[in-house]
């Protein structure tokens, strides 16, 4: 069945003066306070940043380092239907998510998800939809490699919940 | 008559394919066709082909869809990101 991305979706960043939408996939190093600050507004009485990184161990192995590729205009339009169909669910100031590509190092951030409300309530529960539904529909794929020299492609989280309870 | 479409492939399809190459298909050929000829070309990576969508770069695409000459398309793998 034909997954339809919704029609003249525009790219982003967006800002509607109600909700700002902000999708991007980027090399670059992630800054979760300049994120922050970003969504800094009066109208704003929480917000709430996850921010994804990079472990050092997994599945028994010390991490090396985690390699990410993704379709990035694929990806990024994804992430935007994604992004306002939390705004539709939630009343959020800012969605914004970014996702880091390339090598990533232990202890770097791989992807941020912020979310901005007048309340914690919609700020937190908009913000873990968003990420669950990224890390499922958005084309992004990592490669975590190994200490050892071994290396694994990682799965898809429905696939990794069985094996970990994890997602 | 056959239409040349190209392929971009990521992931651990790349320990199989090249990350980008070009198939010829009867003309008329669909999306399913598609995902048929890269299962023959590489049976050993058949279930992951199988649970792989095919897109444009501007959406998923459907089983049924016709492709046309010089399109460019995608074969994504279930996500791993995040």
């Amino acid at each position: 069945m034909k997954q339809e991305l919704k029609k003249n979706t525009p790219l982003y960043p967006e800002n509607d003066g109600e909700c700002e939408i902000l999708s991007r996939i980027t090399d670059s190093p992630l800054d979760p306070a300049e994120l922050l600050k970003r969504a800094n507004s009066p109208e704003s009485g929480a917000r709430v940043l996850f921010s994804g990184d990079v472990r050092g161990f997994n599945l028994g192995h010390e991490v090396h380092y985690l390699e990410y590729e993704a379709q990035a205009h694929l990806a990024e339009k994804i992430i935007v239907d994604i992004l306002n169909d939390a705004r539709e669910k939630w009343p959020l100031q800012s969605a914004f998510c970014v996702h880091r590509t390339g090598r990533i190092d232990p202890g770097e951030v791989a992807v941020m998800i912020l979310t901005a409300s007048a309340h914690r309530k919609d700020a937190y529960e908009s913000n873990r939809y968003i990420i669950d539904r990224v890390k499922r529909e958005a084309p992004i794929w990592k490669k975590e490699c190994f200490i050892d020299g071994t290396h694994s492609w990682g799965g898809h989280p429905d696939a990794a919940s069985k094996n970990t309870g994890q997602i | 008559m056959n239409v040349r479409i190209r392929i971009h492939v990521y992931a651990q399809l790349k320990d199989y394919f090249d990350p980008e190459f070009d198939l010829l298909l009867p003309e008329n050929s669909r999306v399913g066709d598609v995902m048929q000829r890269l299962s023959e070309l590489k049976p050993a990576v058949r279930d992951l082909i199988a649970v792989c969508r095919l897109a444009d770069n501007e959406s998923l695409m459907n089983a049924d869809q016709t492709v046309r000459d010089g399109d460019e398309l995608y074969c994504l793998p279930p996500a791993s990101g995040g």
